[in-house]
């Protein structure tokens, strides 16, 4: 199979650590057990679906490339997120470079579930997107760690590298910005 | 701190598992990682490879002096001593891609090129699973495209070749929903349990049900 070449590389730039302790065990595990909370991740900080598969790809090359920076240093979660912030971040930049905004509703195939369930899926989806994207993108870190992955308040310290105390205040903010966006959809439908 | 309204609450639930990704968005990403790593050279190389500049000008310089010590009268040369801040000399920063040394030719000194490309090596299960990706993806989009008897012949096609493949939930999976989308309705519920009781852990249990019980052919 042939690597793919990316529209946006954030590896490419990440040098190669200490390749001799990293396992392909230890690769493995961290990938099975974190791949759905790395791919969930990246789609709530604004990775669109259809580059969802190459943003995925790009973390978790560069967790192969740091592995041994990892050990024992943070939580598996904490690490990841920091490194899919990052990629989010590169994404993002290389989007508004080639001014291609928002992309984030554009429809790949779901599998083959039923049109009933996809719809269903879609559309539940859809507006999580909506209403996760009114967030500004500092204190959508906190509250989708937060509210969606039920992190404590110093693992998202951790993991966005910023004080307890200021996690507290995104995490209010953001849900001020979020009930906001809801409210405002509710009285557009109504 | 204010908690959430029921409102906003309702639409994070709502969506909470929407974000999740499918079987085959992981074993497509899994594949690709597996493609990229697999180009990249082994840290035995990589430290070879920068050692090796150091090591030529090494014996440069022990060349020269023992040139320089032939020359000039009796003093015997000291090489040991020269050799030595030669090979504590900084390192080279190493490049983001090095390419892997060819042992053989470093152990020939008479042989100037240092480094040999290899072609990448791509792991043996890597195009397994690609294949296997490439006759489910067809699957799924024939089933998608309404024609599930499509769908069952790329699914019998993965089940030859694939018996115990690393896709088979997820031929199975669309199996169902292929078998769901063509047969009676007294018939879909047993196709989706048959899948259920093959598969009771599956993820896809809950869309096989939902849709077979939707599916009205």
């Amino acid at each position: 199979m042939e690597a793919l070449v990316l529209p946006f590389s954030f590896a490419a730039r990440v040098a190669p650590r200490d390749r001799a302790t990293v396992t392909r065990v230890q690769f493995d595990d961290l990938y099975e057990q974190h791949f759905d909370f790395v791919w969930r991740s990246l789609r709530r900080m604004g990775i669109p679906p259809s580059h969802l598969d190459d943003a995925a790809q790009e973390v978790f090359v560069v967790v192969h490339r740091r592995l041994a920076d990892f050990e024992g240093r943070s939580s598996a979660k904490t690490w990841l997120f920091g490194i899919a912030l990052r990629v989010a971040s590169e994404f993002r930049r290389w989007n508004r470079r080639k001014n291609q905004h928002d992309e984030l509703h554009d429809t790949v195939p779901d599998g083959a579930a039923s049109p009933h369930e996809s719809a269903e899926r879609r559309e539940a989806a859809r507006v999580l997107d909506a209403c996760l994207l009114a967030i500004a993108e500092e204190r959508r870190a906190v509250f989708v760690l937060m509210e969606l992955e039920g992190m404590s308040a110093p693992e998202v310290a951790e993991a966005t590298a910023v004080p307890v105390n200021t996690v507290y205040s995104r995490l209010r903010l953001a849900r001020a910005e979020f009930e906001r966006e809801v409210a405002r959809r509710r009285s557009a439908h109504s | 701190m204010s908690d959430l309204s029921p409102e906003a609450r309702a639409v994070l639930d709502a969506g909470r598992s929407a974000h999740d990704p499918d079987a085959q968005a992981r074993a497509r990403v899994r594949a690709a990682v597996r493609a990229r790593i697999a180009n990249t050279p082994p840290q035995a190389s990589w430290t070879l490879a920068k050692a090796l500049p150091w090591a030529l000008a090494a014996l440069c310089l022990v060349a020269v002096v023992a040139w320089r010590a032939a020359r000039v009268a009796p003093p015997p040369p000291r090489p040991a001593a020269v050799v030595a801040p030669a090979v504590q000399a900084p390192p080279v920063v190493a490049p983001a891609v090095v390419a892997p040394v060819d042992v053989a030719a470093v152990a020939a000194p008479a042989v100037v090129a240092p480094t040999v490309v290899r072609a990448p090596v791509v792991r043996r299960d890597d195009d397994t699973l690609a294949e296997e990706l490439r006759l489910v993806n067809a699957a799924r989009r024939s089933l998608a495209a309404g024609q599930p008897q499509d769908a069952l012949r790329s699914l019998d096609a993965h089940a030859r070749r694939f018996p115990r493949g690393q896709l088979v939930e997820e031929r199975d999976a669309t199996r169902a929903l292929a078998r769901c989308a063509q047969t009676s309705a007294g018939e879909r519920g047993a196709v989706a349990e048959a899948f259920v009781a093959a598969h009771p852990r599956s993820p896809s249990v809950a869309r096989v049900r939902r849709a077979c019980a939707a599916e009205s052919p």
